[in-house]
């Protein structure tokens, strides 16, 4: 567990470095909660459970900042979660895609430029 | 000005530190572009002249040919979410495969040169129609729907 937090911070540091920017800070921190906790669980027994099931995790942002700016920050969110999986349980194999999607699937649509924390996130499937 | 440096620093280790925890954690191999979801009956993969046996978690990578026998039956999820289903007596070869995460383009060429295929379309065709081919010795389809089968008589019936 010592070497998962290292991690976690690194990951959050990287962001950090990345732009300056403060959504970039947090969007490492809320993987390290219960809710997090509990959905990385499901999701590794849910890889368990199902014969040559693999996992899909992509990043995503809301819309402030550039297309090609959000598409390197949601690649790169979906780095961390990867690590943050495989920390918990899940084979790197079993990962089959690691990808961002940038601001092109709003959880909570908007026009463009609007801080959505709800947009800022990651979403692992199991297929 | 040292403590500026300093910060630095601590920057760059956990950066060096990322970055080889990201070299150890191995992407799939970009050839990977499927995985056998089920397989039933007689059923194997025709790599680079190699016979490869077929079960389910099996991963199908660009210029496989599927084979399957008169008693078998193979399902694939591609990487872009597209699936196929070949049914028994079946020759199915992945021709090409390209699939951006962050855009959804590419395409996805595949030849069936005899059998059945029953096949769902994927986020490529949803990005852009067309992006999903299927050439049978009669035509070339482009998939621009969700849902299709096809099937190839075998010529020597």
């Amino acid at each position: 567990m010592r070497a998962g937090s290292v991690l976690l911070t690194a990951c959050a540091q990287l962001a950090e470095n990345g732009s300056g920017d403060p959504v970039d800070r947090i969007t490492c921190q809320p993987l390290n909660n219960s809710y997090a906790a509990a959905g990385s669980t499901r999701i590794v027994a849910g890889i368990t459970w199902r014969p040559g099931s693999e996992i899909l995790i992509t990043g995503l942002t809301d819309s402030v900042g550039s297309i090609q700016y959000n598409d390197y920050l949601s690649q790169r969110r979906a780095q961390c979660a990867r690590m943050q999986l495989t920390r918990r349980g899940i084979q790197p194999e079993q990962v089959e895609s690691v990808g961002g999607r940038g601001q092109r699937e709003l959880l909570v649509p908007h026009g463009h430029g609007v801080s959505e924390p709800k947009n800022r996130r990651f979403e692992s499937r199991v297929r | 000005m040292i403590r500026q440096m300093q910060f630095h620093w601590k920057h760059f280790s956990q950066i060096a530190l990322l970055v080889l925890l990201a070299g150890l954690i191995a992407a799939p191999a970009a050839a990977d572009v499927g995985r056998v979801k089920v397989a039933k009956g007689t059923v194997h993969i025709e790599r680079a002249g190699k016979t490869v046996p077929v079960s389910v978690g099996t991963v199908v990578q660009v210029r496989d040919t599927i084979v399957t026998g008169s008693d078998g039956s193979v399902g694939i999820t591609f990487r872009d979410d597209s699936l196929m289903s070949a049914g028994p007596n079946t020759i199915l070869t992945i021709d090409s495969f390209a699939f951006d995460t962050t855009t959804h383009a590419g395409g996805f060429d595949s030849t069936l040169r005899r059998g059945t295929l029953t096949a769902v379309s994927g986020k490529l065709v949803k990005q852009q129609p067309e992006s999903m081919r299927v050439r049978t010795p009669a035509a070339i389809m482009g998939v621009r729907g969700t849902e299709f089968a096809i099937r190839v008589a075998d010529s020597a019936n």
